[in-house]
């Protein structure tokens, strides 16, 4: 097991390995299925883009990916490691790792400044030694957000705030980068700018996989490949 | 008497028994339902919902060990404090001396903080595991625990209500009551020397065992730091009684461990049995990670929390070793060597 | 270690991020704290004043009761009360007490014994009186302010024994007594045997009682059922019993009162659950996004606990603080008569701080950690959201 590496070295393993992917909501009476029987390979060093309607299971399939949300049936590989097959918290400690998130809704902590959101999946950790302070510092800084280090979140505009977001998802330097919607709300120009981004971080051979409704994402030059999902159900393009 | 209740420490211990038994209770229903339930090799919902149950069960039990442990402080700090109103008690031993069920409260106390101990060790563990292959004999053992800490809540219930401070007569005139004098019953020269030879033999012994467990975890020497960790804390008891009590109190006729605990002995009696619990705990913790390594599938998890325990456990040993003999050698330098026993001591 | 510092900090984050609440909580255990703290100390000062007046008992005091009131002891029985083993020496005192009309009060008159040199140390002025120095006096010093006189000055005291007979004695005041127990000394006047029985009326060949000291008080028993036989109408008060008495007049007291502060410790409890279940919808989202950037449950949870415990680490700080205040500092008006109604008849006293490991003990396992136990399942349904739930249902 390499759970405890600080980052995987390549393999051939594929970066993710979803192999029957199924997700079933149960509440009462109502059962609905989310997503059904999903296998996909995703290589490493790919962009690739989650497409599909609002309601077709993007995020869950997403969350399903990053092992953040759990299968009712069938399991996913991250990096050769059989996240779904983990303890809980051995899971957990693995995706840590493994995966770096950002939600849609960004997920950041209001009252605390930006570094100090940023630095928050360090906390169980230990906290942040020197290394990963100037890590973190420099992401920022990669971000143009430098400014706003000690700024509250409260403070901080959308953009600011996703990149924010993003470098959250990276300080801990995980091979896999998943992201939710990167583009919702935002003008013509920022998300060239974040299409930009997932290039450049996809050059550096991180595998990134994004959802998105937005064409503006989906058919950018930059993307290496697109899957469409409609119910829960992966389409063939 | 129900009335004992209305005496704060003795309310707080019997408060602190009843809050043990509904922490271990509840933590022992749900270890039941997920005994029941558990499925090992599947990797599911209904899996993840077990395994966050496991965690509710661990975290009442490490709660219900540091009440516990508590508690165990209260009761002996209780039997302390209650010396004055206690018709004949010098001190704590005459308070648990004082009704058929003191001492085995004391003893209820003690083996249900002991249990509670040993089996956070197990389940730290069990966490440590990347397979739940001791899931279940976590919570098996748990089931173990609950009889125990029910017993020492009865236990605690008939010490408290038992107690008689009762003063025959008005309040100023003598009842002429009988004193019960400590334990004024000096040892006989061999048994006292047998007694701390063996305690400090096993002592360094169950040093040694854990410091070698932490170089080299290997079944021989996590067994003999538990088997020596346990005699000597069963040695230790004599030992106290007739070498460690009368050097501090510098009187051959002095014998009561329990005065230790009293300022007038520097309270030397909190830190030294505190570490002989903490030290016969872990060497037993080393004995027992080693029974599971086996069935833990993983030796090189269970190696590595044996280094830790042996750490804790070769420092609690030393200390408890170090404590022990500061009386004694501070005795014997004020003296010029001359033994407290005389030539023969 | 590094790691629960780490959470530690986040803990502390988390509790200045929502201070309002944290403060509330805080200040309802410090109160609940105080309370229960304000009885254990008092109780505690109570008892160790006790203890100090204790010391200066005799072993065993011998009085002597005719038709069920006290009567004067027969001074002739000394010499065989002293020959029985394990007492180590009699001495025949008489002390009484002496109405002063100018201050309207009554004093304690103690004929000197020779025993009295333990005071020597406690003299605030002057010096104590030498042996069979007549016409002289000691004092507390309450009563000296009481009376307004200071070494060197005179008394005079008028002989309580009525009617033509009584005459007024002057006594000059060699010393005063320090008064660091104002239940031993404060309203004393020693004076030589003599003078002591002239004012009290007391003659000779009788005492008000015989002071016992023995060689060890554990043989109390059997002195006590031995000088019974030599007196008769003996009422032999043994001073382990009268520690005993005191102690557990104090110890029932104390209880009675703590546990009228149970309904208290319970409404704690009951809104510290309250508000720990009812999880804000901007903790469920921090929960949320903890779980979601890799928290185990267990990091969660101990985070949370943590919060608990400082919680309850400041609120019983402070609740110790302030019983503190209350009881050393104010003298803890109002529960004060609760625990010691008996010493109305004792100048006001100044209580001596007592404060040790047993009281903050019976805090801590009493209020806080039954605060912290009280989180443990909230903290644990909190710990187990499960992520996207929980930021899905804060969006």
């Amino acid at each position: 097991m390499s759970i405890e590496k600080e980052s995987p070295a390549p393999t051939a393993a594929p970066a993710i390995d979803a192999r029957g992917l199924t997700k079933r909501y149960e509440d009462g009476v109502r059962r609905r299925e989310v997503v059904s029987d999903v296998s996909v390979v995703v290589p490493q060093g790919a962009l690739w883009v989650l497409r599909g309607p609002s309601g077709s299971g993007k995020t869950t399939l997403l969350g399903l990916l990053g092992a953040m949300v759990t299968p009712t049936r069938g399991e996913v590989i991250v990096c050769g490691e059989p996240l779904s097959r983990l303890r809980d918290h051995h899971r957990t400690r693995a995706r840590r790792r493994l995966v770096g998130f950002v939600f849609q809704e960004l997920a950041l902590v209001p009252g605390m400044t930006l570094t100090e959101n940023v630095l928050l999946p360090l906390v169980p950790e230990g906290g942040a030694t020197n290394a990963q302070r100037a890590h973190a510092a420099a992401l920022l800084e990669r971000f143009g957000l430098t400014a706003f280090a000690d700024t509250r979140i409260e403070r901080l505009s959308g953009g600011e705030r996703q990149r924010g977001a993003v470098a959250r998802a990276l300080v801990l330097s995980p091979p896999v980068l998943l992201l939710d919607e990167p583009t919702a709300h935002l003008d013509a120009a920022r998300v060239l700018e974040v299409v930009a981004m997932l290039a450049a971080l996809r050059d550096e051979g991180r595998t990134i996989v994004a959802t998105t409704h937005d064409p503006r994402l989906a058919d950018s030059a930059s993307v290496d490949r697109v899957l469409d999902l409609a119910d829960g159900k992966l389409v063939e393009n | 008497m129900l009335t004992n209740l209305l005496h704060p420490l003795l309310l707080l211990r019997v408060v602190a028994a009843l809050v043990v038994a509904v922490l271990v209770l509840v933590g022992a229903r749900v270890a039941w339902q997920v005994l029941l339930r558990w499925q090992i090799s599947r990797a599911s919902e209904g899996q993840l919902y077990l395994e966050r149950r496991a965690e509710l069960v661990a975290t009442l039990v490490q709660g219900a060990l540091v009440m516990t442990i508590a508690g165990l402080a209260l009761t002996v700090l209780a039997a302390d404090r209650l010396a004055p109103s206690i018709r004949g008690a010098m001190c704590a031993y005459g308070v648990f001396g004082s009704t058929p069920t003191g001492f085995f409260a004391l003893g209820t106390s003690a083996a249900s903080a002991a249990a509670c101990a040993l089996w956070v060790v197990l389940h730290r563990l069990d966490l440590r595991l990347a397979t739940p292959a001791l899931t279940r004999r976590k919570f098996l053992a748990l089931l173990f625990v609950v009889p125990l800490v029910l017993t020492d809540l009865v236990a605690q219930l008939r010490f408290v209500l038992d107690l008689d401070f009762t003063v025959v007569a008005s309040c100023c005139s003598t009842s002429l009551d009988g004193t019960v004098a400590a334990v004024e019953r000096a040892a006989p020269a061999g048994a006292r020397d047998l007694a701390s030879g063996v305690a400090l033999a096993a002592a360094l012994g169950a040093v040694l065992a854990a410091l070698f467990t932490r170089w080299r975890p290997i079944a021989a020497a996590a067994y003999a730091a538990g088997a020596l960790s346990l005699v000597a804390a069963v040695a230790a008891v004599p030992a106290v009684l007739w070498v460690v009590a009368p050097y501090a109190y510098e009187s051959p006729h002095h014998l009561c461990p329990f005065c230790l605990l009293r300022a007038d002995a520097g309270g030397l009696g909190w830190p030294l049995f505190a570490s002989l619990f903490t030290g016969t705990l872990l060497g037993v913790a080393l004995a027992l990670v080693e029974s599971q390594k086996r069935a833990s599938g993983a030796s090189a998890e269970a190696a590595a929390m044996q280094r830790g325990l042996a750490r804790w456990a070769a420092a609690a040993w030393l200390l408890a070793l170090v404590l022990a003999a500061a009386p004694v050698v501070r005795y014997l330098v004020l003296s010029g060597g001359v033994s407290l026993f005389g030539a023969h001591g | 270690m590094k790691r629960q510092l780490a959470l530690i900090g986040y803990a502390l984050g988390a509790l200045s991020r929502r201070r309002g609440r944290s403060a509330a909580v805080t200040a309802g255990l410090a109160l609940v704290v105080g309370l229960f703290g304000s009885v254990l100390f008092l109780g505690d000062a109570l008892r160790a004043e006790v203890e100090a007046g204790a010391r200066y008992l005799p072993d065993l005091s011998v009085q002597r009761l005719v038709a069920g009131r006290p009567a004067l002891v027969p001074t002739d029985v000394v010499g065989a009360v002293r020959g029985i083993p394990g007492v180590r020496s009699v001495n025949a005192r008489v002390w009484g007490y002496l109405y002063v009309p100018p201050i309207s009060a009554n004093i304690t008159i103690l004929g000197a014994t020779g025993r009295e040199a333990t005071l020597h140390a406690a003299m605030v002025a002057g010096r104590s009186l030498r042996a069979g120095e007549r016409g002289a006096c000691v004092l507390g010093a309450a009563l000296a302010e009481a009376i307004g006189v200071e070494p060197g000055d005179e008394v005079s005291l008028s002989s309580d024994v009525g009617g033509s007979d009584a005459t007024v004695h002057w006594l000059r005041i060699v010393g005063v007594f320090h008064d660091a127990s104002a239940l031993r000394t404060a309203d004393v006047l020693i004076t030589s045997d003599a003078d002591a029985r002239n004012l009290l009326g007391v003659d000779a060949g009788l005492a008000t009682d015989l002071a016992v000291s023995l060689t060890t008080p554990d043989e109390a028993r059997v002195a006590s059922e031995k000088i019974a036989l030599l007196v008769a109408g003996a009422r032999i008060v043994d001073k382990q019993l009268l520690r005993r008495t005191y102690a557990l007049t104090l110890d029932g007291r104390g209880g009675l009162l703590s546990a009228m502060l149970l309904p208290a410790l319970a409404a704690l409890l009951l809104l510290a659950w309250d508000r720990l279940t009812g999880l804000s919808e901007a903790e469920r989202r921090e929960i949320g996004v903890l779980k979601a950037i890799g928290w185990e449950v267990s990091e969660v949870l101990t985070a949370r606990l943590w919060e608990s415990l400082l919680v309850a680490l400041g609120g019983a700080t402070l609740g110790v603080l302030g019983a503190y205040a209350y009881v050393f500092l104010a003298q803890a008006p109002g529960l004060a008569g609760a625990l010691y109604g008996w010493s109305a008849l004792y100048p006001p006293l100044r209580l001596t701080p007592q404060v040790d490991a047993a009281q903050a003990l019976a805090l801590i396992v009493g209020v806080a950690l039954p605060f912290v136990a009280v989180g443990l399942v909230p903290a644990w349904r909190a710990a187990t959201l499960d992520p996207d739930h929980a930021l899905r249902g804060g969006a």
